[in-house]
């Protein structure tokens, strides 16, 4: 009985952390330097060929800066609605990702350093995240969040899905994605050099798992499908109030 | 939107006192520094260093406790579950043990001592950004990085981001209110369905917002070039004093946590 009340309090704590601390970023002081190095590593192509496109289109279109800046302003207000996470009863909410939305609007390089952009604002003057812990932010929330949102909307548009739907599987597919590199980004933790390189692997894989599963388990799996819903509403209320929008970003054919 | 509330509490950074004074790049030298060297300890002198002489700075411009405590209390609670998963992963000694759903699960000493030292790390990162955070404008930041040649490109959405960030934000508390006496959040289903429209809504008063801003802009001279007016002024000597200061500083703290301990 000593063991179990602790024990219980424990399990308690896990289940409710990831609620309380808006597990998809990864706080500052995490990440040993071998890790912060190597996600910057990882991401920095990314930025750079989203900085790449973001200034061939500036020349091109003179007015698409305030446009990126407007729209990336939107998205991060988007990713901070608090969705009420529904088997909760309104106890705990939860918040999107939002990356899903942006790369549908202006596309999966621009979307990452939006993002990159974003987590940048929220590290400093949210303490959600850190500065040594952007890259892994970033290539959770920008890169695996984006591209697979755009693939899953481009996929969604190509099976003849209505725009609904396909604003619904980018918004799911892109929260899901995001969360399972923010379990991958935490997993690695347990990754020692001292083991041999499968046993190793498969402590991590064990960890990266139990974290996916604590997340999704808890608010992050009701919000998958919530903030899949609201993209889908909110893709449709522009295409139905202001189509040309959408057309003008290409996000639809004319 | 509580949540949103924190971010325009960068007014302290407006404020005038000894520490906003300091120049954005000693600043940046000094956290940044720090920060490298607090994800480096192995030991959790130096965070909690770090921890104590930001707390101690932020008490001199009379940042309350409650504000602190306010932004610390999600970074730490991560810490906890940081501290938790590795000490169910790593160690060999078994302080607790149980099973939940048939999955055996066990706490270890060695791991919950590496979990330790994270959280400590968490606490000592965490309040070196609130530090900077609280003393240092966006713009400021902004004006640093056009001085150390990060593209123009990105200092410039984030510079549109952040401008424009208050003014959405209030859009979309007036939006929330409205849907809220049209009794737009009184079922989960209505919640979302509200969150969809408000969202839409949102990225259509931005994208409106843009060619405004952009014509506006353009008839002022704006021709996709900086947006930033001011410009850093050289060092001065205080400036290279304070910078003295926190090399001789973060040496101290390297070689109280490094060689002491």
């Amino acid at each position: 009985m000593k063991r179990i009340i602790p024990f219980s309090l424990i399990l308690i704590s896990i289940i409710i952390m990831p609620n309380l601390a808006l597990g998809m970023h990864i706080t500052e002081g995490i990440l040993p330097p071998k890790w912060a190095i190597f996600w910057f590593i990882l991401i920095m192509p990314f930025i750079v060929i989203g900085t790449l496109k973001l200034k061939k289109k500036k020349r091109e279109v003179p007015g698409f800066l305030p446009l990126v800046g407007l729209v990336g302003a939107a998205v991060f207000v988007f990713s901070c609605f608090p969705i009420p996470v529904v088997g909760l009863n309104g106890m705990a909410t939860a918040h999107p990702a939002g990356t899903g939305m942006s790369a549908m609007l202006l596309g999966p390089f621009v979307s990452v350093v939006i993002a990159g952009i974003a987590l940048f604002i929220q590290a400093l003057f949210l303490a959600h995240g850190g500065l040594t812990t952007l890259g892994v932010n970033i290539f959770s929330m920008g890169v695996l969040g984006s591209f697979s949102g755009y693939f899953a909307f481009r996929l969604a548009q190509r099976m003849g899905l209505k725009l609904f739907w396909c604003g619904f599987f980018a918004g799911v597919v892109s929260d899901l994605c995001t969360y399972m590199g923010t379990s991958i980004g935490l997993g690695l933790l347990v990754f020692e050099g001292g083991e041999s390189f499968p046993i190793a692997i498969m402590h991590s894989a064990k960890a990266m798992l139990e974290i996916f599963v604590v997340f999704m388990a808890t608010s992050q799996g009701p919000l998958c499908i919530a903030e899949g819903i609201v993209v889908g509403f909110a893709i449709s209320y522009v295409y139905k109030v202001r189509p040309g929008i959408l057309q003008n970003l290409k996000v639809v054919k004319v | 939107m509580e949540i949103l509330k924190h971010v325009v509490m960068d007014h302290f950074a407006h404020r005038d006192n000894w520490l906003t004074k300091i120049d954005v790049r000693v600043k940046l030298f000094y956290i940044g520094v720090g920060l490298i060297l607090n994800i480096l300890s192995n030991d959790i002198m130096i965070p909690l260093v770090f921890f104590v002489t930001s707390l101690i700075l932020l008490m001199t411009i009379k940042v309350s406790f409650v504000t602190l405590g306010i932004r610390m209390i999600m970074p730490l609670l991560f810490g906890v579950f940081i501290m938790l998963i590795v000490g169910l992963h790593k160690g060999e000694t078994v302080v607790l043990s149980g099973s939940f759903m048939g999955y055996e699960l066990a706490l270890r000493k060695e791991g919950l001592l590496i979990g330790l030292l994270l959280f400590t790390k968490v606490a000592g990162g965490v309040m070196l950004l609130l530090l900077l955070s609280f003393t240092t404008t966006i713009t400021k930041i902004c004006m640093a990085a056009c001085w150390m040649k990060i593209p123009e490109t990105l200092i410039e959405v984030l510079s549109f981001v952040y401008r424009y960030l208050f003014l959405l934000i209030e859009e979309t508390e007036t939006m929330m209110s409205s849907q809220r006496s049209r009794l737009g959040y009184v079922t989960w289903f209505k919640t979302i369905k509200s969150f969809g429209s408000l969202a839409g809504t949102l990225i259509i008063r931005s994208i409106i917002r843009a060619e405004n801003a952009h014509t506006a802009m353009a008839s002022r001279g704006y021709d996709g070039g900086r947006i930033l007016t001011i410009q850093l002024t050289p060092l001065v000597r205080s400036d290279y004093a304070i910078l003295l200061s926190c090399v001789i500083l973060l040496a101290l703290f390297s070689y109280l946590g490094f060689v002491c301990f």
